[in-house]
């Protein structure tokens, strides 16, 4: 009893640290990135008082656009929460923590990409095709190679299941085993296909304005063209609920250091949530500065970028078969 | 039960002989269309009820030479696969009449069907090999005997079937050879286990003498060239779809829709259970494990070429759901082959699991696949075209066939809480556990096929979005997909929701349903998989306790996604509660400021719309290894027709080359000074191959 109360509360704690958590990294990855770039860049907390302010705009649709333009963000979202809710950020031991593994996760993402690329399709111009076209290429990419990384991780661990991974990291780390090998190429694959998450967020610097509006950061922009007022600050929260997804998975997969066992007390939840805001600080930077080496690389070569993520990935499980890492 | 399904098989090609007699009613379709219907509900419940008691049975029927009469059987697996025929024959023959409409018909649109299902039921039900290859033969007969007979097409409803005598033609072709295959596998099996006559293949002589070493390989493959062939689902041409599923479009136009949905859902079904019950049920489970390397790595291939197909190449509603259909068949072939590896290792519990994903795939392909195909024809009556390129807008003017084509496109691309999702999470959980078979070539198998099979996936999810933004969604682009009304009353909707009830409960209970396959699965892997599953959730055998152990609980999905949405509304009524108005505003479209079309064009500038062409152009360039296309997405003037001769052919081919190899150090030089992405990409791939040479040389044995 005592123990299913403390997974609620910790689940609950999570989701809401998930959920507050995703906008503010976001603003402090465009405030980093424009530092970079010489410019003194928007205030972190921009994002937040964007989607205050969207959230009480009443939304404008396309005159031809169908029900699943009005479904489309919620459905994203939803799915996007769920996703949030399920990797571990500061504890262990969460209420759903039976129903986290990899594959469900990959399978989340996917949905709440599709829901993006469906309302991208149905306001019905030709940006909005193209848009959908270069998502889907991107996802053609992205999707084998996470699949694949998890093919890694489950060679290495025995198991998709999350806490199972990170306990086998835990293990395997304390040995210091020669077969973390292959488990570092799977988490640089995850590590790929999250950079390739991150090249949408920059949406609002002056660098992706400047360009046309076919270019990198046009396309690639977190809410489809046609969204706007409650829409958009939707499409918005959503791609910063997958960035933050995407590194509380690798910094949890990665760097299980600080993360608070199961049935844990409010000082270890502390300790937990202070290397979780590292962790995503790290790593955020990291993909950041990636981008930034990366920033001119035309949109059309992202697939060879990603089909090299794939190749790497499959490096990874055949290193991690050919090493006979198994539990 | 097996009497009353013998007799239904009697009676079906009795239903074909009075054609000629129906012909001459006024509703003589309607007739045949609820005979099939009552035919295919009796197969699928007593596919059930047989499951669900457990029966096996077997019958000598008095027709055939005296020295091999025609045998049926019913046991787990064929009860297993009477059910994706019987339901999809229901829900196509539901929707016949409302698809089809009055008048008297043609005599082959009345025979067809119910000779095609006779045919497939035969093949399911048959107890040797004679009568399996009787099956399938009369199934490929009644597909393409129509076609080659008929005259010139009725090309309205924008039925572009220019040659359904060639298709006809290419799927006897293959059928014929397919025959030939599997009669000389079956005679290499019957003459390897020492049995006498070769014609009387009969099942439980070769079940309990499995061939063995170099007979069983031939054995092995002449079986999936057959079955592949036999079904005609090998492609037979680079440009054109197999002949099974490119017959099924010119069908649903000549020989009734009832043929066209049966041969995209039940067809590929169909070829999984003669491959499943010919390589893991008579097979043997004395196999080396490379046995299932054959199956898995074809399979894989099938699923990426499938889905390829689906999204880049085909541009016609119903040839985007048969090419998916065809994927995801190889998606479920692969997992036979799985099946059959880890039985080789003793894995039980691991086989049952990939035989479970296997026979999971293949209902939900064929439930899933049925949807589509339905709601494709539904889209050729209501707004007259299967042409992606003039449709448009149907999510407003067909909004019922638009919700039921969304949920079984979300069924197709594995979003979590569908059927594809539980089918493929199996699927992947059972390669993932490959690394506990020893043989590190079986490995290294899986491993590609788990490459293939994700790609396959996402190039899936591609081609069910290009299908459904461009039918559904955005503008109208002819006036007649604006004028498109919903077609079919009271049936036509009871016909979508049969299948689409399927894949709602096959996604929500995956776990109810294997615990009901488990005497197929016990026929296809020696092991059950009962102490894994419950009603709600599926757990993976061989992962350790509760938290580390990976859980397939769909439902809880569903309960969670609903819980989030209903939060996420809650909060939204609440902000907006304060502000002036909520509902959403109509504007004219942003068209990124783009001049508006002239008004000779009142559906707007094809050119500046999305297409089916353009929308497959990103993945062209992704994969460039795809053949180009034959027909270019706009209109371009036709370059004058040159006949050249061979020697200038040759010189034509030889001419890009020729500077290139001139060129060749100056590359080189370029290369030292700037390497592109794609050489390190190929760089990486040489190190990959390297480091894998390495591991294996370094491997320890065992």
């Amino acid at each position: 009893m005592i123990a299913g109360t403390s997974a609620l509360l910790t689940q609950a704690l999570h989701l809401a640290a998930m959920l507050a958590a995703a906008p503010l990294l976001v603003g402090l990855l465009r405030t980093a990135s424009a530092r970079l770039a010489g410019r003194p860049g928007p205030h972190p907390l921009q994002p937040w008082r964007d989607l205050r302010k969207l959230m009480r705009k009443q939304p404008v649709v396309a005159e031809g656009s169908s029900v699943v333009s009005l479904a489309a963000p919620h459905a994203a979202v939803s799915a996007a929460v769920l996703a949030a809710a399920l990797v571990p950020s500061f504890a262990r031991g969460m209420l759903s923590a039976p129903l986290a593994e990899l594959l469900l996760l990959i399978g989340l993402l996917a949905l709440s990409r599709l829901a993006r690329a469906l309302a991208a399709m149905d306001a019905g111009g030709a940006l909005g095709g193209l848009d959908a076209a270069r998502g889907l290429a991107r996802l053609l990419l992205a999707e084998p190679a996470a699949l694949l990384a998890a093919m890694g991780l489950a060679a290495f661990a025995g198991t998709t299941a999350l806490e199972g991974i990170i306990g086998a990291v835990r293990e395997g780390a304390a040995a210091g085993a020669p077969r973390l090998l292959s488990f570092g190429v799977a988490a640089l694959v995850l590590g790929g296909v999250a950079l390739a998450e991150v090249r949408g967020i920059r949406g609002g610097s002056p660098a992706a304005e400047g360009e046309p509006e076919l270019g990198a950061g046009g396309l690639a922009a977190a809410a489809p063209r046609d969204a706007s007022g409650r829409h958009l600050a939707l499409w918005e929260f959503h791609a910063a609920l997958r960035l933050t997804v995407w590194l509380s998975l690798l910094a949890a997969l990665i760097l299980p250091i600080g993360l608070a066992p199961a049935g844990a007390g409010p000082l270890a939840w502390a300790a937990g949530a202070l290397a979780w805001a590292g962790k995503l600080l790290a790593l955020g930077l990291a993909l950041v500065l990636a981008e930034a080496a990366l920033a001119r690389l035309p949109p059309a070569r992202a697939p060879e970028l990603l089909g090299a993520a794939l190749l790497v990935a499959l490096l990874g499980v055949v290193l991690a078969l050919a090493t006979g890492a198994r539990l | 039960m097996l009497t009353a399904l013998a007799l239904l098989l009697l009676a079906l090609p009795l239903l074909a002989a009075a054609a000629p007699l129906l012909a001459r009613q006024a509703r003589g379709e309607a007739a045949v269309h609820a005979a099939c219907c009552g035919a295919g509900a009796f197969l699928a419940l007593s596919g059930l009820a047989a499951l669900l008691v457990g029966e096996t049975a077997t019958l000598t029927l008095p027709i055939g030479p005296p020295w091999g009469p025609l045998r049926l059987a019913l046991d787990g697996l064929s009860a297993w696969f009477l059910l994706p025929l019987g339901l999809c024959a229901a829900a196509a023959s539901l929707a016949g009449p409302g698809i089809a409409g009055g008048g008297r018909a043609a005599l082959p649109r009345l025979a067809a069907p119910p000779l095609l299902l006779a045919g497939m039921a035969l093949g399911v039900l048959a107890a040797d090999g004679f009568a399996l290859l009787l099956g399938l033969g009369i199934a490929a007969l009644a597909a393409a005997l129509p076609l080659a007979a008929a005259g010139p097409v009725n090309r309205m409803a924008g039925a572009v079937a220019a040659a359904p005598r060639r298709e006809a033609r290419a799927l006897l072709l293959a059928a014929g050879g397919g025959a030939f295959c599997l009669a000389a596998a079956l005679g290499f099996a019957a003459a390897a286990g020492g049995a006498a006559p070769a014609l009387a293949a009969d099942f439980p002589a070769l079940r309990a003498r499995p061939p063995e070493g170099w007979p069983g390989a031939a054995v092995l493959l002449l079986v999936l060239i057959g079955v592949l062939l036999l079904t005609g689902l090998l492609p037979g041409h680079r440009r054109r779809l197999p002949p099974a599923l490119a017959v099924a479009g010119a069908a649903a136009v000549r020989s009734g829709p009832v043929v066209g949905v049966l041969l995209l859902g039940a067809m590929p079904a169909l070829a999984l259970y003669a491959a499943a019950r010919l390589l893991l049920d008579l097979g043997g489970p004395a196999q080396p494990p490379w046995w299932g390397v054959p199956p898995l790595l074809a399979g894989a291939a099938l699923a990426l070429a499938g889905a390829l197909r689906a999204a880049v190449v085909e541009r016609d509603a119903d040839a985007v759901v048969a090419a998916l259909s065809l994927g995801q068949g190889g998606l479920a072939l692969a997992a036979f082959g799985l099946a059959a590896g880890f039985r080789a290792a003793d894995l039980g519990p691991l086989a049952a699991l990939a035989a479970g994903a296997g026979l999971l795939h293949a209902l939900h392909l064929a439930l899933a696949a049925t949807l589509l195909a339905l709601v494709a024809q539904a889209v050729r009556r209501g707004a007259g075209s299967r042409r992606l390129d003039r449709l448009g807008g149907l999510a407003r003017t067909m909004p019922r066939t638009a919700g039921f084509a969304l949920f079984g496109a979300a069924a197709l691309a594995a979003l979590p809480p569908f059927s594809g999702f539980a089918a493929q999470w199996l699927l992947f959980q059972a390669l993932f556990a490959s690394w506990r078979v020893a043989d590190a070539g079986f490995q290294l198998a899986a491993a590609g096929a788990a490459a293939l099979g994700g790609l396959a996936a996402a190039c899936t999810a591609a081609a069910l979005l290009r299908l459904y933004g461009l039918a559904f969604l955005g503008p109208p682009r002819t006036p007649r997909a604006a004028g498109a009304e919903e077609a079919g009353g009271v049936a036509g909707i009871a016909a979508l929701g049969l299948p689409a009830a399927g894949v709602a409960l096959l996604g929500l209970f995956p776990g109810a349903l294997l615990t009901l396959g488990d005497p197929a699965l016990r026929l296809l892997a020696g092991a059950s998989v009962t102490p894994r599953v419950g009603p709600l959730a599926v757990t993976l055998p061989g992962a350790g306790e509760a938290p580390a152990a990976a859980h397939l609980a769909p439902l809880a999905v569903a309960v969670l996604l609903g819980l989030a949405a209903l939060a996420l509304a809650f909060v939204l009524r609440r902000t907006a509660a304060g502000a002036a108005g909520t509902a959403p505003v109509r504007a004219p479209v942003w068209n990124g400021g783009a001049m508006a079309p002239p008004p000779h064009l009142p559906f707007g500038d094809p050119a500046a719309q999305p297409g089916a062409a353009g929308m497959a152009q990103p993945l062209r360039r992704a994969f460039p290894l795809l053949p180009s296309d034959p027909r270019p997405a706009t209109l371009r003037a036709a370059p004058a027709p040159a006949q050249p001769g061979p020697f200038a052919r040759l010189a034509g081919r030889l001419r890009p080359v020729l500077p290139a190899l001139a060129a060749a150090p100056a590359l080189l030089r370029l290369e030292a000074g700037h390497p592109p992405l794609r050489r390190a990409v190929g760089r990486l791939f040489a190190l990959l191959l390297a480091l894998l040479a390495a591991a294996l040389a370094l491997r320890p044995n065992g």
